[in-house]
Parts: structure tokens; C-alpha cells; sequence
């Protein structure tokens, strides 16, 4: 009895000198920080690559963000804040921007970041011999010579950027894009530790060699399994970073990190699919979703020789988008705050105006009458009943609103819908190919700007697997790439979608998330849904 | 014995040989690279990507470069999709963890299985025999993937007993459930093939006339009936030791366990060629090396064995 | 003398023994009476016969059709359990669509499943276990590598490309499990061959000539059967599941078509969310099935057994 009196007595001293010592930043926003700042969170699959200019999947970057900074950071509002840089200049042509770069950011060897450092990874993202998925990015951000350095044409020392002092970056580009800062965002712009890759080659990323200039060192990696960095005291603005460690936890099923989640074992999992209502009614402080900048849709095999007939008459694709009961995937099968889509963009990216879409306030009695008229009209009905096939990619959502959508369409319109599932390579594959009457599809933002999502129906897109070709529409998205606003041209542009209907929007994406009560930092708006961790902080409760 | 063992280890090699051919050809012969994505990559990314990793070059150049890369450096190749390993980094990190996990599950269901299996038969129509047979069945109807989610409900979230996933450089509180998981089928599968091949040894002439000469139950089990009785549980499990290994699939993504299992799927929907083929020859060596053994053990089980 | 197998010598024995008993009727009849003699064999039929009239008939009971979707009770949990009044006697899946009509359909696809790519991979791997274990040397170490082989190819690319030759159809799925599933059954089949083939009986046949295909059809295949239906009774369950897989990869039963497979697959995690009936049901009939097929294996076993007469 007495032992272990005397046991509690002297572990609660040793946490009381831990409280003390920690004492000294315990504010953040008003709020009392609590003792304890080491966050988990979950992604879905191990890392594929630390390397900024090799990452291509969304959970590497959110990785990378905490490892690495880059010119511009972004607040909760999705807008840019100084991170890497101080800020930028544009001449008046909008051609050549000036970065000013922060003196005080470092590589964690202890090197200054430098210009020359930018220069060099903005280089290796266009050269062949490095062979990056993004190296289209560039060619993207409308960097001077991107295309040509990539096809091998022209050196990488063409690329139109280079360090006019060590802390001075100019960029130029071929078209004076104005959402080009926002594209820095983006880790494959990160600069990149030259002193390391020259010294380790391909190797440079492992664990003991890896030279970071972010918040954070990645201090142990076990692939398949966790990642786990931690705060690094030569950040320029350590001051300022909270939680640490965080722990990236590899967990493959969401059920199954939802299950260790409610066990305590992680600190943010996302919420499976349909279960967002249960949840945030047990759990309301900790169930959250949030607009993401994603679009499902169905799109239509409109290439000469290929697809479905019936499917390049435009009464019968409007027949079938109308008669797509929306409200019933999003409330009844998906659930998570997901909207509705009668509309390619989704209406929260930022500067874009969303066009009256005649269809998208009707009643769904309305539109399934205006649906059978306009199939009836195309000369459809119990006499010729038409029969589509649809192609999807293996996954359980997929399956439940293609069986969903086929029996909308036969109850409504008499209209037999084949879906087809496919391995997810063979889908792709055939999509390609053009193999395909239907197929389904979905689009996430690359930066935040409307022509993410609009130019991939131009006629000169290498994403338009339907072939929807329309000189207007192609007109509309060129002439936006050189206006001070575009944004009514992008309005123009989704009403033309509207009037053809080559894709069948269905919904917008959203984040949902379990994420524990005491957690502040992440925003719960930004549709990019970027998010540092050095932002996050967990209060005291 | 030597020489045969020699035999089967020198002919080891066309066998792997074929395999690759074979390999090769399915894997270029599926639609679908490990490039094509629903964002597709221009044409001139692909063509860097390609030359990059030599998968412009004829599908014969290729399988020569890559049989030279083995025998010469025992290089694997790279992955095409974790751009920051090599196929023999892959493989050293998760090989070991599911051999860890996937030993100790064989193990339980060889031992459990055998124990079961014996006691079923020599007590037939008991109630151990109902029980054994009862819970074999009942096992076999729950696969893996029903079974992890029934024990993280019972043991993480019910109890708090264990972890629900993660392996924690192998810590025995993450092993359990994936041990449980992974071997219940196999004990249920193992249980009834040793009941019955001991049922019928038991019939057998020799087994009645020691049994008549009045020796113990457990004597004769043990010096005549057990090991002639082995030999169909042992053909099955040569194949079940690799299909543990290759697929743990289900475990990997369930319990988070960083195996190889989840390679030999996913290597191959993301078209990932050379992981696939490091995993397809793990696989194989394993195939032949235990199927080997288990040729081995036939004699040792039955002297007159003759191959 | 020497010509005649145990098989005979016993059957011999036994017939002597209890000559009333036998007189007069064939050895099927024989194997009949004492098939039906075992009760457990008989409930297995019993079981057998409830599940396939289920699957064959519970279509046509149900209160909705099998594709039908509840949009009232489509992705509420707490609408969906078993409802008899409004005709969802097992309760309804996460779309709102009837599980007693699915699990009919499901069970019925299953056995099919299970019934033909069984065979198919006995049927193949008893005659090549055989002859391979049979004829041994050089024969069996080709024959041998080559299901080393077959073991450890990636069967996933095998079964991408059988539906892009192919397309999607039962047939081909019945096919490619069959075909897939074949060299364990050659393995274990040919392990004890290795065995019979030193018994004394084999090596007289061979002594006086007998050609090596009868002895392998007269004298082998038969002193296989138990350990064959063993494993072939081992082989449905894993072949039901096995096809929930391979449907996920585009090959065989198609949305909203089902399988017991599929049923179990997409229910396996109903247990986290209170909506067990999801499962439960699926996994009650797959369990009867099992159950059922093992009486009646077990049964088929000792009434046929030549050693037992």
C-alpha cells in the first residue's frame, strides 16, 4: 500500500516537471495548449516517393508539406501566405514574376536555401532524364520552354526560371496566366537539396541521407507502416510549430482505421462511405466534411465510329442526365454532405461563378417528365427501347451508384443499363482506347482555378476520352488563358457543357473526417484541402 | 537422397526460367502499363518514363536485362510506382514480416490441426469428433476478411486488449490477431484432411493386428498410424505455406502489417512489372523449395516411396 | 490369388461374414442402404435439398425482386433490418434491395460455382496427380514442375486476360476457378500415389502385366476416392469465395446479379455497424451448404469405401 503511494507520488512529480517545463508556450489563439502535441493520422497507402519533384498522389504531398516548404504556402482560406519566399512582383506584361526569397530558410545540413536551390529542382521536374509524372506541371504553369525541355528538345537550363542573386527567383512564362502563384503550391515546384541528390543520386531519399527544409525531419519511415516526423529546430519558424511528433499511419481500410480511431489509436481517419450521419450524430464535436475540389461524373463516348449511336443524339444524353435522381446518391448512398452535381466545376473553386443551369432547379418529377419527352423525341420508347453499357473500376462505391443509376434509368425511361466493371488498369486502358459507351470518371483540382476542371473538354485535351469537340467551347478556354479575369468565359464555358451534354455530372466531391475534439489547424474550407502541419496544435480540454 | 535432392535443385532453375517467360508474357499481355492513368500523362512523359525504365526496348531485351540483372547483380529492378525503392528493398522489408506472421499461423494450424484431426478420428463419433468437425466447418465458412473485422470488434474495441493494427517491429500483442486470422481456415482445412486419411490408416489391416495384439491406442497412433496418415496432409501443405505468404493480402490491408501479401495484388493492378515479377519469383522458389521438402519428407514418412 | 486387389480380398471377407445380409443385391445397392443407413448423410440430403429449393425457388416466394431498390429504406440502417410486414424477411442491403431474394440468387449462383469448378479441378487433378505419381521419374518431374509452375504465376493477369479473350460470362468464370484451383488437388492426388504405388497389390498387377492406364483406373483412382472427396469438399468453400474476388476483377457474376461470395464480401463489415443481417444471412446459408456437403461427402465416403465392406 505504501509502495505504491509512494510510486503515485513520484510519477506525478515527474509529470508535474514536465508540465513546467512546457509551461512556456502554452497559448495558441487564445486556447491553453495541452501537454500532450504528438498527432496520428492516417493515409491510405505507404509513401511512393519523398522526392518533391517525383511525388504524384495527394497523401505524399501532405507528407511532403510537413518535410518540405516551398515559395508560397496557403491559409485556411485557401489564399497565399509567405513561406519559402516573402512574397512576388509581376512585371507588367504579367510574363516575368520575382520571388523574393525568406534569408532565413534553411536546409536541415544547415545550408541556406537558396535561389539556386529552386532553379535546380524546377529543372529536374522538366528533365527527361529524371522522367517525372508531373513533368506536364510546368508545361501547366506555362513556364517559358517547359514542353520543349521535356520532349528533350531544348537543355533543362532553358527552362524559363533562373536566380538572379541567391535570394532573388525570376520566373518567365509563355502566357501571362494569372492563377500562375497558385500554382507554386504545388510540391513538384519545391525547391530541391542539390549538395544531397548530387552526393546520393536516387538514394538521396532514404531516411539517413535526406536533406528537408521544412517544419519538420522525417525521423523513422517503416513502408507499409508509419511514417513519423518530427518538429525540426532550425525551421525559420520553429517558434511557431506545436504538434510534434505527427504519425503517418499506413491503414489501408477506412472501416478498419474507423475501428482504431473510436479505440483511441489515432488521432484523424477518414469516415467510410454512408456513415457520416451516424457518426457525427454520436460523435458531433468530432465528425466533420467539407467541400473538396473533386467532380464524379459519367462521361460519353461521342468519337466518330466509336461508342453508342443512340448515345451522339443530345436529347438522349439529356434524357439520361435528367433522369438521374442526384439527391438519391448523395443523401441515400454517399451521405457525407456531398452535393449534387448538374455541373462540371465544382461551385467552391475560387474565383468562379457557377452559370443558372436550367435544369439543376427543376423537381426530380419535372426533369424525369422533361426526360421522357426528349427520349421519346429521339424516337425511344416501349417500341425501341434503348440499351447502354456503362464502364466502371472495381470499388464498392462505384458499383452501388452505377446499380443505383440503372435502376433510376430502367424505372424511369425504360432504358437498360449493362454496367461493366473492370480492373481498374483495364478501365483506363479502355477509356483510352475509346472502348466505351459510358465510362465513369472523376476530376480533382491541380490548382485552384476553374480551368482545372474546364480545359479538359477542349478539343485538344489529352484527358477528353469522349472526343467532345466544339470550336466554341475551345474558343472560350484559349481566349481565358490570356484575360486579366476569365471567369465569365469559364461560366460561358460549363452552359455549353450544359447545352451538349457530353458528361453527365453526378456530385461533388466533400473530406469527411473523425478527427478528435481537441485538434485545432485544420481549415474546414478549403476546397484544395492542402494543410500543413505546422499549423496544428492540440488544446488543452 | 542426395543426388535426388541435387536433382530438384538444379532443375530449379528452367523452372524459374519459364516462369519469367511466362510472367513476362501475361504481364505485357494484359491492357493496361503501370503509366496509364485516368489523369492521363502526355505522350512525351510516357515516352520519358519508358526509355527511363527501358520499357521502350523489345519485350526480349527486356527479359534478357532483367534475367542478367538477377544473375549478375541480383538486382530486382525498381519499382515503377515506389519511385523511392528498389524491388529488393520491397521484398527484404516486408518478406520478413510476413514470414514472421505467416510461421507462427502455420505452425498454430499444423500443430491445432494435426492434434484435432488425430483426436477426431481415433475418438470417432465422440463428442470430440462433433466438436472438431463442427468447428471446422464453421471456420470454413468465415474467410479471413470476415473474421479481422469480428476480432478487432472483440478485442480492440470491446475488450482494449490489443492493438487493431500496425506491427511495431513485430511486437506479439500486433501478431495476434493476424496469426488468428490467418490460420483458422487453414487448422479447419488441415483438421478434416488428418481425420479422415487417419480414419482410413486406423481401417487398415496392420493398424487392426496391433491394435489386436493388445498395444495401447496412443502407442499405435504414434508408432504406426500417425505417419503413414501424414501424407496427404502433407502435399497440402507445401502449396498452403506459400499461399499464406502470397496471400496475406487480406492481413496486410487489414491489420496494417507492412507483408509482402499486399505486393502480390497491388504489383499487379498498378501494372507495377518488376515488383510483380520479384514477387511472382519469390513465390516460385518458395513453390518449388517446399513442394521439394515436402517430396523429401514422403520418404521419410513412407520408406517405400519411390518418386 | 495374387490377382486379386485388398479391395476384393475384403469385400470378400466381408461378404462371407455376413452373407445374409448381402445376398442378392449390387454393390450400388449395397452402397445405397448404407448411405442411407447413416443419419447424418440423410440430414445432409435433408439440408442439401432445403438450401437448393431455397435457391432455386426463394425467387419467386420473395416480396421484391432481387434488383429492386427501396429508396424509403435505401442507406438507413435502422429501416433495413428483417421487416416480415413489408415483405423484407431477411432485411434489406445498403441499397435498399431485398436480401431474401438476393441470398436465393446468391446461394443458387454459389452452388453452381462450387459444384462445376469442383469438378472440373478434380476431375483434372485426380487424373494428372495420378499418372504423374503413377509413372514417376522423369515424367513426374516434368509433370511436377510444371504445377510448380502454374502455382506461381500471377494468376491475377491470367484472369485479367480471360476476360479481355473472353468477355464476361459464367462459363468462363466456372473455367478459370477450375482451371486455377486444379494443381493442389494434382499435388495431394499424386503424394499418395507416390504411397499405393508400393503396395503389393499394384506391383502384382504390374508383374503379371496389367497395363500402367487400367492399374491407374482400376487400381489407384479408387484408393484415391477418400481423400479426393476430402479435399474436394474442402475446395467448394474456398472456390465460393475465391469467386467473389474474381468477380471484383470483372470476370463472372455482375451487379445486381450476385453471389453468396459477393453477399459475404460486401457484408463483412456490417458487424461495426449494427446491420449484422447483412451478413448473417448469407453466411447462415453458405454454412448449411458446407455443412450439408460434408455429411454427404463424409457419407459418400464410408458407403463407397472398398476397404469398409
Amino acid at each position: 500500500m505504501t509502495k505504491q503511494l509512494l510510486l503515485t507520488t513520484i510519477l506525478g512529480m515527474a509529470l508535474a516537471t514536465q508540465v513546467a517545463t512546457h509551461a512556456w508556450a502554452d497559448q495558441k489563439n487564445g486556447e491553453e495548449l495541452a501537454d500532450n502535441q504528438a498527432f496520428s493520422l492516417t493515409m491510405i497507402d505507404s509513401i511512393k516517393s519523398f522526392d518533391p519533384q517525383l511525388i504524384s498522389s495527394v497523401e505524399d504531398a501532405d507528407l511532403a508539406r510537413s518535410i518540405f516548404e516551398g515559395l508560397m504556402d496557403t491559409d485556411a482560406d485557401g489564399n497565399l501566405v509567405p513561406a519559402g519566399a516573402l512574397g512576388y512582383t509581376v512585371s507588367d506584361d504579367k510574363l516575368v514574376y520575382t520571388f523574393k526569397l525568406n534569408p532565413a530558410s534553411k536546409w536541415s545540413d544547415g545550408t541556406p536555401v537558396t535561389a539556386q536551390d529552386y532553379v535546380f529542382g524546377w529543372q529536374r521536374l522538366v528533365d527527361p532524364a529524371l522522367a517525372s509524372e508531373y513533368a506536364y506541371y510546368m508545361e501547366l504553369a506555362q513556364v517559358k520552354n517547359a514542353a520543349k525541355v521535356t520532349s528533350g528538345e531544348l537543355p533543362p537550363d532553358q527552362l524559363g526560371v533562373r536566380a538572379v542573386d541567391d535570394l532573388t527567383l525570376e520566373v518567365t512564362l509563355d502566357n501571362p496566366i494569372p492563377y500562375f502563384p497558385k500554382m507554386v503550391v504545388n510540391t513538384s515546384m519545391f525547391p530541391a537539396p542539390r549538395q544531397a541528390i548530387e552526393k546520393f543520386g536516387a538514394d538521396w531519399t532514404k531516411i539517413e541521407n535526406i536533406v528537408t527544409n521544412g517544419p519538420y525531419r522525417l525521423t523513422q519511415v517503416v513502408d507499409g507502416e508509419k511514417y513519423v516526423v518530427e518538429k525540426d529546430p532550425n525551421y525559420w519558424n520553429a517558434k511557431d510549430v506545436v504538434m510534434s511528433p505527427v504519425t503517418y499511419l499506413v491503414v489501408n481500410d477506412d472501416d478498419a482505421g474507423l475501428q482504431r480511431y473510436l479505440a483511441g489509436e489515432i488521432d484523424r481517419v477518414p469516415i467510410p462511405s454512408g456513415k457520416y450521419p451516424d457518426l457525427a450524430a454520436q460523435y458531433p464535436a468530432e465528425a466533420h466534411s467539407y467541400p473538396s475540389a473533386c467532380t464524379y461524373t459519367y462521361i460519353i463516348n461521342l468519337a466518330d465510329g466509336k461508342g453508342n449511336e443512340a448515345l451522339k443524339d443530345v436529347r438522349v444524353r439529356k434524357a439520361l442526365s435528367l433522369a438521374v435522381d442526384r439527391n438519391v446518391i448523395t443523401d441515400k448512398l454517399l451521405k457525407s454532405g456531398q452535393q449534387p452535381a448538374y455541373s462540371w466545376t465544382p461551385p467552391t473553386i475560387n474565383g468562379y461563378t457557377m452559370p443558372t443551369i436550367d435544369y439543376a432547379s427543376m423537381t426530380q418529377d419535372a426533369r424525369n417528365e422533361e426526360a421522357k419527352k426528349l427520349l421519346a423525341e429521339a424516337g425511344y420508347g416501349p417500341d425501341k427501347p434503348l440499351a447502354v453499357t456503362l464502364n466502371y473500376n472495381t470499388s464498392e462505391g462505384h458499383k452501388q451508384i452505377a446499380v443505383a443509376i440503372q435502376q433510376m434509368w430502367k424505372q424511369t425511361l425504360g432504358v437498360e443499363l449493362t454496367p461493366n466493371n473492370y480492373e481498374w488498369k483495364v478501365h483506363t486502358d479502355k477509356m483510352i482506347a475509346g472502348d466505351f459507351e459510358m465510362a465513369r470518371y472523376a476530376w480533382c483540382a491541380d490548382y485552384n482555378e476553374a480551368s482545372t476542371f474546364l480545359d479538359l473538354w477542349t478539343s485538344y485535351s489529352t484527358n477528353n476520352d469522349g472526343k467532345y469537340n466544339n470550336p466554341d467551347y475551345d474558343k472560350l478556354m484559349k481566349d481565358a488563358k490570356t484575360m486579366a479575369d476569365p471567369s465569365a468565359n469559364y461560366t460561358a464555358a460549363e452552359q455549353l457543357l450544359a447545352t451538349d451534354m457530353p458528361i453527365i455530372p453526378i456530385y461533388h466531391y466533400v473530406s469527411s473526417r473523425m478527427l478528435k475534439a481537441d485538434i485545432r489547424g485544420f481549415s474546414d474550407h478549403d476546397p484544395m484541402n492542402n494543410w500543413y502541419a505546422k499549423d496544428l496544435y492540440r488544446v488543452k480540454q | 537422397m542426395y543426388s535426388y535432392t541435387l536433382k530438384r535443385t538444379l532443375g530449379a532453375i528452367p523452372t524459374l526460367l519459364a516462369l519469367v517467360v511466362i510472367s513476362f508474357l501475361l504481364m505485357h499481355a494484359a491492357p493496361g502499363g503501370p503509366f496509364t492513368f485516368e489523369k492521363q500523362l502526355p505522350q512525351q512523359v510516357i515516352d520519358n518514363l519508358n526509355a527511363k525504365y527501358g520499357l521502350d526496348q523489345p519485350l526480349y531485351v527486356q527479359m534478357a536485362r532483367y534475367v542478367w540483372g538477377i544473375v549478375a547483380h541480383f538486382d530486382f529492378g525498381p519499382s515503377f510506382v515506389y519511385k523511392d525503392r528498389t524491388v529488393n528493398e520491397i521484398i527484404a522489408q516486408g518478406f520478413p514480416v510476413t514470414l514472421q506472421y505467416g510461421g507462427w499461423a502455420f505452425l498454430f494450424a499444423v500443430v491445432f490441426g494435426v492434434g484435432l484431426g488425430v483426436a477426431a478420428a481415433v475418438r470417432q463419433n465422440s463428442l470430440i469428433d462433433y466438436f472438431a468437425v463442427g468447428l471446422s466447418i464453421v471456420a470454413s465458412v468465415l474467410p479471413n476478411f470476415v473474421l479481422a473485422p469480428i476480432l478487432v470488434l472483440i478485442f480492440t474495441v470491446g475488450l482494449h486488449w490489443l492493438p487493431g493494427g500496425g506491427w511495431e517491429g513485430g511486437d506479439w500483442k500486433h501478431q495476434v490477431m493476424p496469426i488468428i486470422a490467418m490460420s483458422t481456415a487453414y487448422m479447419a482445412s488441415i483438421t478434416r484432411m488428418m481425420r479422415s486419411s487417419m480414419l482410413e490408416v486406423l481401417n487398415s489391416n496392420h493398424i487392426r493386428t496391433a491394435r489386436a495384439k493388445g498395444l495401447p491406442t496412443w502407442k499405435v497412433i504414434l508408432r504406426h498410424a500417425l505417419k503413414p496418415s501424414l501424407i496427404p496432409v502433407l502435399s497440402y501443405l507445401g502449396p498452403v505455406f506459400v499461399a499464406m505468404i502470397t496471400g496475406s493480402v487480406v492481413i496486410d490491408m487489414y491489420f496494417s502489417t507492412a507483408g509482402i501479401g499486399k505486393f502480390f495484388v497491388d504489383a499487379a493492378l498498378n501494372r507495377d512489372y518488376a515488383v510483380m515479377m520479384g514477387v511472382t519469383l519469390l513465390a516460385g522458389g518458395l513453390t518449388i523449395l517446399f513442394n521439394l521438402i515436402v517430396d523429401l519428407l514422403y520418404a521419410w514418412v513412407d520408406p517405400k516411396v519411390r518418386y | 490369388m495374387a490377382l486379386l486387389t485388398p479391395i476384393d480380398m475384403t469385400a470378400l471377407a466381408a461378404r462371407m461374414a455376413n452373407l445374409d445380409e448381402v445376398k442378392g443385391r449390387s454393390l450400388w445397392a449395397d452402397a445405397r442402404l448404407r448411405f442411407f443407413r447413416n443419419k447424418a448423410a440423410v440430414a445432409g440430403v435433408v439440408l442439401l435439398a432445403f438450401c437448393a429449393t431455397y435457391a432455386l425457388f426463394g425467387q419467386l416466394i420473395a416480396a421484391h425482386t432481387y434488383d429492386f431498390q427501396n429508396y424509403d429504406i435505401m442507406g438507413e440502417a435502422s429501416k433495413s433490418g428483417p421487416n416480415w410486414a413489408e415483405g423484407y424477411y431477411f432485411g434489406a442491403d445498403q441499397q435498399g434491395r431485398d436480401l431474401f431474394a438476393r441470398t436465393a440468387m446468391g446461394t443458387r449462383i454459389s452452388l453452381i460455382v462450387g459444384l462445376i469448378a469442383t469438378a472440373i479441378s478434380v476431375t483434372l487433378g485426380t487424373l494428372y496427380g495420378a499418372v504423374s505419381g503413377y509413372l514417376g521419374g522423369r515424367v513426374d518431374a516434368v509433370m511436377m514442375r510444371l504445377v510448380d509452375i502454374l502455382m506461381s504465376i500471377p494468376y491475377l493477369f491470367v484472369l485479367i486476360l480471360f476476360l479481355v479473350m473472353f468477355g464476361r460470362s459464367l462459363s468462363v468464370l466456372y473455367l478459370a476457378i477450375g482451371l486455377l484451383s486444379w494443381p493442389g488437388m494434382a499435388r495431394i492426388v499424386r503424394g499418395q500415389t507416390l504411397t499405393l504405388k508400393g503396395r503389393e497389390y499394384i506391383e502384382a498387377a504390374q508383374a503379371t502385366g496389367v497395363s500402367s492406364f487400367r492399374i491407374i483406373i482400376r487400381h489407384i483412382v479408387p484408393n484415391l476416392m477418400g481423400i479426393v472427396v476430402v479435399y474436394a469438399t474442402l475446395l467448394v468453400p474456398d472456390v465460393i469465395i475465391g469467386e467473389s474476388f474474381i468477380s471484383f476483377l470483372g470476370l463472372g457474376v455482375q451487379e445486381p446479379q450476385t453471389s453468396l461470395g459477393t453477399l459475404i464480401s460486401d457484408g463483412a463489415k456490417s458487424v461495426y455497424y449494427n446491420t449484422q443481417w447483412e451478413i448473417a444471412f448469407p453466411i447462415a446459408f453458405f454454412m448449411m451448404v458446407m455443412f450439408g456437403f460434408y455429411f454427404v461427402g463424409d457419407g459418400l465416403r464410408d458407403a463407397l469405401d472398398p476397404k469398409d465392406r
